[in-house]
């Protein structure tokens, strides 16, 4: 029984120094497009920073507008500060408040999922900024942890993949690098580019999901916080394609809802922000530049009309 | 508890310390390896550990009657019978109650008479299939007089709750795995390594083949309108190694891990995509299952033993309980019905003039082999379609020839699918590298450092391609 016990603990012993060595040896893109967290986080916390549009959300928000427009129209400052939905919405708000200042006007759309099951609390890219911080995560609770534990291997993989894809093909240019953004934080360079098509789960409406009302209990909570520091914050719904739009019924119905519900209305229907496939680049949430340039003559229509009230 | 799970890392090693320790008192032994059964089973939903307590005291009392009445011999016949219907009907209640139902509520609807029907919102217990078979067959085999009735309640109660095979099989006889349960076991240091070997192997089969195939599968078959011929074909091909790597993987990791606590199960899998045709293909695939159909249904029914006609129904009647067993869907009885139909050439053909492929597997059969992939690859469309209208889109797609060209997949499912084929390459080289063996496979031969090497780099391997929320497919069933 020694015997055994010897050899497969030096078996892991041997498995988890490699492991170690391949985290430390493979870091993450340098293209990456997580990367680009780190700027957006430095566009809100320089120091002489005036109060600005701040756009929250995931990929959805990254791809959703042309931020010049609603600088330009609503003679603010704009940061997009919406880069993936893996982050999981809990660390993308709590990333959020803690950069704030009085008289922020923060419009945030998030992809209905987070209110769902445990998309609130991360996938794989939460994983990738944890490791990009060297593990400087703030305020991040059992879930999201065990989400970075069972996602390491993803972050590995995804980083020995990229090696290698760089290794064979230098050249190649992909839209989800962190040189993929302008100065607002709006991702452009698909903007030249013709819509790639997506496919679309099948039609039909699905069943409602789980409802996480432990994180929608601490959205709410976390929106008053940072309404109680003088931000203005807007609940704007997610702009999605109309097969999305058809198929997550169940979880849009209750998610407005619930919002409404708690005060927090979102500031149009959520039926009011679909749009033909021909608006959109890669996938039902990723808007093309047509449909960033909608999105954002929408959004400054309403925030007029929202100051204009107030 | 799934294996591939952070808390198996953790309950493995805490239950395989416990088990040893208390190696010198066989019922405590016993006792503690039921109950950290039913800490794995319970982890999903505790509520249903009443459901196997049941079946298992069922099947168990059912034994001690049968052993006390068998000089009456229809009380002993009335017990099991009672056992066997009780058992399948709870199987049916959970499995199939809504399939039946709504099946019948459609038919009357096409005659033009509308029900209402009241649907349950039945949650299907995980392993329900397997166990519930594992016990009934031990009921079935003391009513045969094959095994003595178990006296010893403890150690029946962890041969059917014993949680390496628990949820996936292989089933198990109780002339197997009872009969190791009432001895004593013993730490034996090579059936360990060994097991540790087929543990990796199988993880491997499960991580790296299964789950990066069904990445690409699962996006074919949700959106089979958008993808082409080509990414069906691919996706098909995939599925066909997704199911394979993702069942005889677990049951790769169950026997590895039951070799650790000194326990042999029997082999569920035997390299069934070097099958030379249906019939053996159907010996080496999910050994287990079709040996309990055998046993249990074919030969009572008469086997081949009543004339030719007598043998097609019976076949048939196997393989249609069969695709049925596997879930509650019309598309697995289409299943049972294509390989009953696939298999018939085989009794038609006198026994005189069968060519039996023997043991060895040569290259030259290479032919047979891949028609007979060919052919269990579209039984396992219709396998995995949500439905026939689905199965046949998918299947008439496949022929739409002009418009094979490269898959349209992009460049992450591109990416996926490469990865995937190297996988696929993997185990299909040391599968015919290990095609005329009998025990686990040798992956390297006498060199440790090579041995080493390798295995480390399949744990490694298996790690970085590790997915969160993968299940296994035969979960379901």
């Amino acid at each position: 029984m020694k015997k055994f016990y010897k050899k497969i603990g030096l078996a892991a012993l041997v498995t988890v120094v490699l492991l170690l060595l391949i985290i430390f040896l493979v870091p993450y893109n340098p293209k990456g497009y997580i990367r680009e967290q780190i700027i957006k986080q430095s566009m809100l916390s320089a120091e002489n920073r005036k109060p600005a549009i701040i756009l929250v959300g995931g990929s959805n928000v990254a791809f959703g507008y042309d931020s010049k427009i609603i600088c330009d129209s609503m003679n603010m400052d704009v940061v997009n500060f919406g880069l993936h939905a893996g982050f999981g919405l809990k660390y993308i708000i709590d990333d959020l408040s803690q950069y704030i200042k009085k008289g922020d006007v923060i419009i945030i759309s998030p992809e209905y999922a987070h209110f769902f099951d445990k998309m609130a609390y991360g996938e794989k890219p939460l994983a990738d900024i944890f490791y990009l911080t060297k593990g400087k995560l703030n305020n991040l609770n059992d879930e999201q942890l065990r989400c970075v534990v069972y996602n390491t291997p993803a972050y590995i993989r995804a980083n020995i993949e990229q090696l290698i894809t760089n290794l064979l093909f230098s050249n190649k240019n992909s839209i989800y690098q962190w040189d993929s953004f302008n100065e607002y934080g709006d991702i452009v360079a698909h903007w030249s580019k013709e819509h790639t098509g997506f496919s679309n789960p099948s039609s039909g409406r699905t069943k409602r999901s789980s409802a996480n009302y432990d994180f929608i209990n601490y959205f709410l909570f976390k929106l008053s916080d940072m309404e109680s520091r003088g931000a203005t914050i807007i609940l704007y719904p997610p702009v999605i394609e109309e097969t999305g739009y058809s198929n997550k019924q169940p979880d849009i119905l209750f998610v407005d809802s619930i919002m409404a519900a708690n005060g927090r209305k979102f500031i149009c229907p959520p039926s009011d922000v679909v749009m033909p496939k021909n608006r959109f680049f890669d996938s039902e949430y990723h808007l093309n530049r047509g449909g960033a340039k909608e999105n954002s003559l929408h959004i400054v229509e309403i925030l007029k009309k929202y100051f204009l009230a107030n | 508890m799934l294996f591939n799970s952070l808390e198996f890392l953790i309950f493995l090693p805490l239950v395989f310390i416990g088990y040893w320790t208390l190696q010198k008192n066989l019922k405590v032994q016993n006792l503690f390896i039921c109950l950290a059964s039913y800490i794995f089973y319970g982890w999903w939903d505790y509520k249903f550990l009443f459901l196997i307590i049941l079946t298992t005291f069922l099947s168990y009392i059912s034994g001690i009657l049968i052993d006390k009445y068998r000089q009456k011999g229809c009380v002993a016949k009335f017990v099991n019978v009672s056992n066997i219907i009780v058992n399948l009907l709870i199987l049916c209640i959970f499995k199939y109650y809504n399939f039946f139902s709504q099946s019948l509520a459609d038919a009357l609807s096409a005659f033009g008479i509308t029900v209402d029907w009241v649907t349950l919102d039945i949650i299907l217990p995980v392993g329900i299939s397997f166990y519930t078979f594992q016990a009934l067959s031990y009921s079935i085999d003391v009513y045969r007089k094959e095994i003595p009735a178990c006296k010893d309640p403890i150690a029946f109660f962890a041969f059917i709750a014993f949680f390496p095979q628990l949820v996936a099989g292989p089933i198990e006889r109780a002339g197997n795995l009872l009969v190791q349960m009432q001895g004593k076991r013993s730490f034996e240091y090579s059936q360990a390594i060994d097991g540790c070997k087929q543990i990796a192997w199988g993880f491997f089969k499960k991580i790296v083949v299964a789950d990066t195939a069904a990445t690409i599968v699962d996006a074919v078959y949700s959106d089979i309108v958008y993808y082409n011929p080509t990414a069906l074909f691919i996706s098909a091909v995939f599925f066909s190694f997704q199911i394979y790597g993702d069942f005889s993987g677990y049951s790769d990791i169950a026997i590895g891990v039951a070799k650790l606590f000194g326990i042999r199960l029997i082999k569920n899998f035997d390299l069934p995509y070097f099958s030379r045709n249906i019939p053996e293909f159907w010996k080496r695939w999910h050994i287990s299952l079709n040996k309990w159909f055998i046993s249990y249904l074919y030969i009572p029914l008469g086997g081949s033993r009543k004339g030719l006609k007598r043998t097609f129904i019976n076949t048939l009647t196997v393989f249609l309980a069969s695709g049925l067993w596997h879930g509650a869907n019309w598309t697995f009885v289409i299943w049972g019905l294509y390989h009953s139909i696939l298999f018939i050439p085989n009794i038609l053909i006198k026994s005189k003039n069968k060519i039996i492929p023997d043991a060895t597997i040569r290259f030259k059969e290479i032919g047979g082999i891949i028609i007979t992939f060919v052919l269990t690859t579209i039984g396992w469309i219709i396998f995995r379609s949500a439905n026939i209208h689905e199965a046949c889109a998918y299947i008439y797609k496949l022929f739409e020839f002009k418009n094979y060209a490269l898959p349209n997949f992009n460049d992450v499912q591109l990416r996926t699918a490469a990865e995937c084929i190297f996988g696929i390459i993997i185990l299909i080289a040391i599968e015919w590298y290990n095609r005329n063996e009998t025990e686990t496979y040798r992956l390297a031969g006498r060199c440790s450092i090579a041995r080493w090497i390798i295995y480390i780099t399949l744990i490694l391997w298996s790690f970085i391609f590790f997915k969160t929320n993968q299940t296994f497919i035969y979960f379901q069933f």
